[in-house]
């Protein structure tokens, strides 16, 4: 590959996308290690990317927990805001306990049904599987699954990943984690999981790091 | 410094963790300059660049191997697995600060591509089929965003700091930078 065709095939970019071939890759690789220019070029893309990344991070924080956030000097700018928010609120409210009450009869004997005690299963995840190697199975119509991990270093923020090891299902996410807990149980809803092998992945995001806490593969059954 | 920059994409392109992208790096530096040293040196001076990449596969081919004969849970991959993993040595607050007017500048549904991009690790067709767009867009999407943030750090510390900067992870304008 050479300089024109690096730049005319954008391949900078669509390198740092993971969309090259592994034939374009080498090739594109080979004129890297040869082109300043080119080399500039991927290095600011991986620059930009490392630090859109640090601060979607932190665009995903609570606003108040946000560095620089002033709450004093807001509330006169909010108090319409908030008081159009209100009245709205109460509308809203009106209307869906009407719906409820009234409209909805059969929603009461789901939300008893709900509220009754039900049987989970409880899988122990022991410490990091980097190769997603531990495998649960667990049937689609079978009890709920709750995964059990440590948390053996405390991070601002905690992502899980669900994918399909054959393709076509992906799931990211954040994952909500109380502050000072050492150990999560976390449930996994099987409704949207069709049978095969997924693979579950934790990751603790903060301002300096990501680390992977655990993986393991999930296997649905019919 | 710029061949640790470029072994470093090299080696996060294939997703190789760090730690071992690491020992990977070491390796072929330290063999590159054996040969400098010790061996035959290289006969074609323009062709150095090739060399060290050469050097970097032959090891990458080597671990494979050795991961593969030793049957490890996690061979070196040599299928590249998607986007290209990152590098928290690349973070400071002031290139944040430059992204965050760069982002700033992007309309919602861009901003919400490169979320999905950078932030979600979604996959190419998963963020046409959301966001409605075609896969060629990400790239110039991407290549705006990125001559944007060029041009405001080139803005700031001038074209020949900026270039030694991004290719030297930052660590020579740092003190500069905090």
């Amino acid at each position: 590959m050479d300089h024109e065709a690096a730049i005319k095939s954008q391949a900078a970019e669509r390198y740092m996308l993971g969309e090259l071939s592994m034939a374009e890759r080498d090739a594109f690789e080979e004129h890297l290690a040869d082109c300043s220019r080119c080399m500039e070029d991927a290095a600011t893309l991986d620059a930009f990317a490392a630090n859109a990344r640090a601060e979607f991070a932190a665009q995903s924080r609570p606003l108040l927990a946000r560095p620089g956030f002033r709450l004093a000097g807001l509330l006169p700018r909010l108090a319409p805001v908030m008081a159009f928010s209100g009245a709205l609120n109460l509308v809203l409210l009106a209307v869906i306990g009407y719906g409820a009450l009234r409209l909805l009869p059969s929603m009461r004997a789901r939300i008893a049904e709900a509220g009754e005690p039900r049987v989970a299963q409880l899988w122990v995840v022991h410490g990091v599987s980097r190769s997603a190697s531990a495998v649960y199975t667990v049937s689609r119509s079978g009890v709920q699954p709750v995964f059990r991990f440590d948390l053996p270093q405390r991070f601002a923020h905690y992502t899980y990943t669900i994918e399909q090891r054959t393709g076509g299902f992906r799931k990211t996410g954040p994952l909500a984690v109380a502050a000072g807990v050492e150990r999560v149980d976390m449930t996994l809803p099987l409704a949207n999981l069709e049978p095969g092998d997924y693979v579950i992945r934790i990751v603790g995001l903060d301002q300096s790091q990501s680390i992977e806490i655990g993986s393991w593969t999930l296997r649905v059954t019919p | 410094m710029y061949w640790q920059k470029f072994l470093s994409l090299k080696l996060r392109s294939r997703g190789i963790s760090a730690d071992v992208a690491d020992d990977v790096r070491q390796e072929t530096l330290c063999r590159v300059l054996k040969t400098l040293r010790q061996g035959p040196g290289i006969a074609r001076p323009e062709s150095f660049g090739a060399f060290v990449n050469s050097v970097c596969n032959n090891v990458l081919l080597e671990l494979h191997h050795r991961a593969v004969r030793d049957g490890a849970d996690e061979p070196v991959p040599e299928v590249h697995d998607g986007r290209m993993s990152i590098d928290q040595s690349l973070i400071h607050a002031e290139r944040r600060r430059m992204v965050r007017d760069v982002l700033g500048g992007l309309s919602e549904k861009d901003r919400k591509i490169l979320r999905m991009v950078f932030f979600e690790d979604a996959g190419r067709a998963e963020i046409s089929r959301t966001m409605g767009v075609e896969p060629e867009y990400l790239r110039v999407l991407l290549h705006r965003a990125k001559a944007r943030f060029e041009s405001a750090f080139v803005r700031k510390h001038g074209r020949i700091a900026s270039i030694i900067s991004l290719l030297c992870n930052g660590m020579l304008l740092n003190a500069t930078i905090r």
